[in-house]
């Protein structure tokens, strides 16, 4: 749908991650990116988001956490992995608070690999989401 | 007295619902678009408010089971409803739709609706930013109702009348009212910045600090009625403005050019100011802006 694809509404999830990935979604918002151009509106509650944009790794902490938040969120709904560590735990794979893959928890819709991945990889991530949009 | 047909068109379609949400998403756009030049970024494209519509109202609606369901679902329509009523009354270019001795006074209850409605949408919500949102609105509100509706009631006092078209008549003989109460003016103009919910008073929605303020738990389609009150208002309001004290319109495209220059005020100082706290812009109301309209007040009761 259209309308769909041209206002994606994405709520940052940072998880228990080293905050580089974080850095990189904010750097993606500001004005030398400016994916605002693009309809996408960051928003701080999960009910007005359409995209989730999950960074770092799933601890056990968070994991139920962020199921919750999954399901607040109103359908239809997506779900991009953002770095390496939300994709399989990267170096963190080994710790002891680690709760497995992002997708093991919720259905990934995009994984965008890199460590931290570098601001023109979201916008190129959230492009081939809102490709696979109908 | 105008038949049915034509009342039910001047509500839904021309001068009401259609034509000014389709001026207010237009006007909404460019403040965005102005608020990203002055970041130095591009900015969303026109239609950017409209896809929203469209996307919000094709998503789900969740009622949390905290809220009260009721209020919540009632919260935005009580608000559109009071936004179209008050445009209805508006004299646009020529006429209004709706036109009665007194519409002054019901007008600027209306337009105090969408503020009213937004407390209810916090306090149903269940949220406690809901809660803190409302308690926010309605602080800012008892601060700038007061010196609003001062500097509305100087102009009736001028003209010993209550009615919109008879002030807009008044000033298309005599001149805008901006240049005799240029104090109530400014005391009228800063009270438009937190009904359209800008900056520097935006504390009720301030989406830094306490995420949707009093939207923060509505989703889909409720959501997306208060997108329809956001881009009613951001016509509404500066057409409100116009009539009252910039001298109307002789015709449609005289009141549009000048609700756009009120939409460019509005927005420039939203860009060029950071946010009061909630005391700050309490006080701010009834430190500069009270004593201003009051003034004004007084000066339209001596003179008339």
């Amino acid at each position: 749908m259209f309308a769909r694809k041209k206002s994606p509404w994405v709520m940052h999830l940072p998880c228990g991650g080293c905050n580089g990935c974080d850095i990189e979604v904010v750097a993606a918002l500001t004005p030398r990116y400016d994916v605002e151009r693009f309809g996408v509106l960051q928003k701080g509650t999960p009910r007005h988001a359409d995209v989730l944009l999950v960074t770092g790794v799933v601890t056990a902490q968070v994991k139920e956490r962020l199921k919750r938040t999954y399901e607040m969120t109103p359908n239809p709904k997506f779900v991009v992995a953002f770095g390496s560590c939300a994709i399989d735990g990267d170096i963190f794979r080994d710790g002891y608070g680690y709760a497995g893959p992002l997708d093991e928890v919720l259905p990934v819709d995009t994984y965008i690999p890199g460590c931290p991945p570098r601001p023109e990889a979201l916008i190129d991530g959230l492009n081939k989401l809102l490709q696979k949009v109908r | 007295m105008t038949s049915i047909p034509e009342t039910l068109i001047g509500l839904l379609v021309y001068p009401g619902f259609l034509f000014s949400l389709v001026v207010g998403g237009l006007f909404y756009w460019l403040y965005r678009k102005i608020k990203a030049r002055f970041q130095a970024r591009i900015g969303p494209p026109c239609y950017q408010f409209f896809i929203d519509l469209m996307k919000l109202f094709s998503k789900e609606s969740i009622t949390p089971y905290t809220a009260g369901s009721t209020m919540l679902v009632l919260a935005p329509i009580l608000s559109v409803t009071g936004l179209l009523l008050a445009e209805a009354m508006l004299p646009i270019g020529s006429g209004s739709v709706l036109e009665f001795e007194g519409d002054l006074i019901v007008a600027l209850y209306l337009l105090a609706l969408p503020g009213i409605a937004m407390m209810i949408a916090g306090t149903s919500s269940g949220s406690p930013y809901g809660s803190v949102g409302s308690a926010r609105e309605a602080s800012l509100m008892v601060g700038y109702e007061l010196p609003y509706a001062l500097s509305v009631l100087t102009l009736g006092f001028y003209v010993k009348s209550l009615s919109l078209s008879v002030i807009v008549r008044y000033q298309l003989v005599n001149g805008a009212f901006f240049l005799r109460y240029p104090m109530a003016t400014l005391a009228f103009l800063l009270c438009l910045l937190p009904k359209v919910g800008r900056r520097p008073f935006d504390a009720p929605e301030a989406d830094t600090e306490i995420i949707g303020g009093p939207l923060t738990e509505y989703s889909g389609a409720l959501l997306g009625l208060f997108e329809v009150v956001n881009g009613l208002r951001w016509f509404v309001i500066p057409a409100f403005a116009v009539n009252l004290f910039f001298g109307g319109g002789a015709n449609i495209l005289e009141f549009l050019l000048k609700s756009l220059g009120l939409v460019l005020l509005l927005s420039i100082l939203d860009v060029i100011h950071p946010r009061y706290r909630i005391d700050q812009g309490f006080k701010f109301f009834l430190k500069w802006a009270l004593p201003l309209s009051l003034v004004d007040f007084v000066r339209s009761l001596v003179l008339s």
